[in-house]
């Protein structure tokens, strides 16, 4: 949801919080066909486990909590898909119903649901994960772009999401919409380019699917992003450099999500300090 | 708890009370001293026993370094000796540094430097749950005699298997039992 | 006699060192790894505490207002100090384990705290109930913490050598880390604030 600061007339766009979930949800179907088609039936096996604890967590809660019932704005399969997407293709099912319990329960709903959470529930429920089972998640081979056929089908994917770069294409297709922001994904992925040629480290390691995964549905998150535009810049950049420090000295793979979360935690702080001062206020 | 208290009182009020707090701690410092020294002998004597099997007592060997007040030399290392006096070994502790912090190996070696009795891990600051495993039993027995051109990580052709999620503490362990090793070897 | 009974809950229940005064956070994230390190924090913080209430009791019309924090440190240090010797000879497994936070207990503000607002005011008798009931409300949480832990960080309770419970899970590492304490402790806190909010509603 690309909400803008500013001063009013304001004019009421045709995009709701139901049309951007499920639209996100749309965006990742090809990515799982390809990640059904490369891992056969495990694959399908952690997507529809995933998405399934998502949504029955989701409606568990509300129900004992009387709330009123969110599951139609698609919000917590998107966060069930997304989970699955970033979870090696071997992983038992109980890890995933673990993490995706984890994300709903605790990361979403304890912090007040959808448009209160302070931290990305997929981030924070995979590092939950990472740290809680490291040899489990911990994937058997590292993807590594090096022909044009790579970033349509990639042998070396890890993680669900990282078969298919292309097939992240949605993602693209969503900003071109306007459904998502295009200020944090574009300074992102500026900055990680700049500064991994800066630094000369193989771009082959960087162009994988976790990370333009990362650029294009979990940094583009509208609750965990600044919400005015020079702080939405200054998030993606933030990101991207975080990125680069993991991805430099460890892998970029797992950086990105790391390097995401970091950015989540000073996002406040961006906001403070780039809200647009009202006509005739005090200069700080 | 009048407010005019003179100074001298309040001084004299607060030595009193630290002269007292001086004197319980002193009571307690003299025993609990004495049981530090029992609970250390008795564990490196354990762990000595346990890393060269065919010992049944050691004996120390000093280096020229004094390293405490009383005087006391510092052990490079100890000879390992079987029933009828005969050295059968060396035996060492040895400080690494491993991922979180410093990690103390004792180890033993034979008498020809030929291979690895056995080690334990004495004292170590690993993440729980990864480089923490270097105490389990599944890791450190790995060590027993196995030859010095084995003492190696399986992915560096030898014999020792690393611990998923932890190389660094592994290396270490390995690390410090070469060093003292080669250091050893100087010096007997 | 049914003050005596409610100074001693009191320390369990609305004083209750963690979620009722939110004191001594610090060594309740970092030790309660197991059950058994838990009991080890607050046996070593109960004596401190009951000792340091008792004496600063006793002696409270002789310590001058003016010095009295200087004091009451000098008091509880002592105390600390014994308790990290002792245990550094005779439970040295235990002394490792707790590490740091045994010598810390000195700036626990839950001590001082007591000291401050409790014992300084009133009789030895009191002071000492007080003190039992601020450390069993201490060892409580402790143990609860730690048990949740544990189960959960490493499939079993097995305090001293006796497993009390053992499940067949795969263990989740990041419960004995340090991020699984801040996660339990808030999830404990959500719920006593959560019942408390629901007191305030009904009227209690």
């Amino acid at each position: 949801m690309t909400l803008t600061i500013s001063a009013p007339p304001h004019r009421v766009m045709g995009v709701t919080v139901n049309k951007i979930m499920w639209g996100k949800v749309l965006a990742l179907v090809p990515v799982s066909l390809v990640a059904i088609y490369f891992f056969g039936l495990p694959a399908f096996g952690i997507l529809f486990a995933s998405v399934i604890t998502a949504v029955a967590t989701e409606a568990g809660i509300q129900k004992i909590f009387n709330q009123e019932s969110t599951i139609a704005d698609g919000h917590a399969v998107l966060i069930g898909l997304m989970l699955a997407l970033i979870l090696p293709y071997d992983v038992p099912i109980w890890i995933v119903v673990v993490g995706s319990f984890f994300a709903i329960a605790i990361v979403k709903h304890a912090y007040g649901g959808i448009g209160s959470y302070m931290f990305n529930p997929v981030l924070v429920s995979w590092v939950f994960l990472n740290l809680s089972w490291t040899s489990i998640m911990t994937t058997k081979s590292t993807p590594h772009i090096v022909a044009l056929t790579d970033l349509i089908l990639e042998n070396g994917a890890g993680f669900l999401v990282g078969v298919s770069p292309i097939a992240l294409i949605g993602g693209v297709v969503l900003i071109l919409m306007r459904y998502v922001e295009w200020r944090v994904p574009l300074s992102y992925f500026v900055t990680t380019l700049l500064l991994v040629f800066l630094l000369k480290d193989d771009l082959s390691y960087v162009i994988t699917g976790a990370y333009l995964f990362g650029v294009l549905f979990i940094a583009t998150d509208s609750v965990t992003m600044p919400i005015t535009k020079k702080g939405r810049i200054i998030y993606g950049i933030v990101c991207g450099v975080l990125t680069v420090l993991y991805g430099y000295y460890a892998s970029y793979v797992t950086g990105t999500f790391y390097a995401l979360m970091l950015a989540n935690c000073i996002v406040p702080y961006i906001e403070i300090k780039t809200l647009p001062k009202p006509f005739g206020g005090d200069a700080e | 708890m009048s407010k005019d208290e003179s100074v001298v009182i309040i001084i004299g009020k607060m030595v009193l009370i630290a002269v007292i707090a001086a004197a319980l701690l002193s009571v307690t410092y003299g025993p609990t001293q004495a049981q530090l020294k029992i609970n250390y002998d008795l564990a490196q004597k354990e762990a000595l026993l346990e890393i060269v099997p065919e010992a049944v007592d050691f004996e120390e060997v000093y280096g020229d370094q004094v390293i405490n007040e009383e005087g006391d030399l510092e052990i490079l290392y100890y000879r390992a000796l079987d029933a009828s006096g005969n050295t059968v070994g060396y035996a060492f502790f040895r400080n690494q540094v491993g991922s979180q912090g410093m990690i103390q190996v004792a180890g033993g070696v034979d008498a020809k430097f030929t291979r690895i009795t056995g080690i334990t891990i004495m004292k170590h600051s690993e993440t729980p749950g990864l480089g923490a495993l270097i105490v389990d039993p599944d890791f450190t027995s790995q060590f027993k005699d196995v030859g010095m051109e084995n003492l190696m990580l399986t992915s560096d052709g030898g014999k020792i298997d690393v611990i998923t999620g932890a190389t660094i503490s592994s290396q270490a362990v390995i690390d410090a039992l070469r060093g003292q090793v080669d250091d050893l070897k100087k010096q007997v | 006699m049914s003050k005596v009974v409610d100074e001693y809950i009191r320390g369990i229940t609305t004083d209750n060192p963690i979620f009722g005064l939110v004191l001594g956070l610090c060594p309740l994230l970092a030790v309660t790894t197991s059950v058994e390190n838990g009991i080890g924090m607050a046996a070593g913080a109960a004596f401190v505490l009951i000792c340091s209430n008792v004496i600063i009791s006793a002696l409270r019309k002789q310590i001058p207002a003016a010095v009295r924090l200087p004091i009451f440190i000098i008091i509880i240090a002592t105390f600390v100090t014994i308790v990290d010797m002792s245990m550094e000879a005779f439970t040295p497994d235990m002394y490792t384990q707790l590490g740091v936070f045994i010598p810390l207990i000195v700036v626990n503000c839950i001590i001082i705290g007591r000291a401050e607002a409790y014992a300084n005011k009133n009789n030895v008798f009191y002071s000492l109930i007080d003190a039992l009931g601020s450390a069993t409300g201490f060892l409580l949480v402790l143990v609860l913490m730690g048990a949740i832990r544990e189960i959960l960080g490493t499939g079993a309770i097995a305090p001293f050598g006796y497993t009390l419970i053992s499940i067949d899970i795969n263990p989740a590492t990041f419960m004995i880390m340090p991020p699984g304490a801040f996660l339990t402790i808030a999830i404990l806190m959500a719920i006593v604030n959560y019942r408390k909010a629901k007191k305030l509603v009904r009227g209690d």
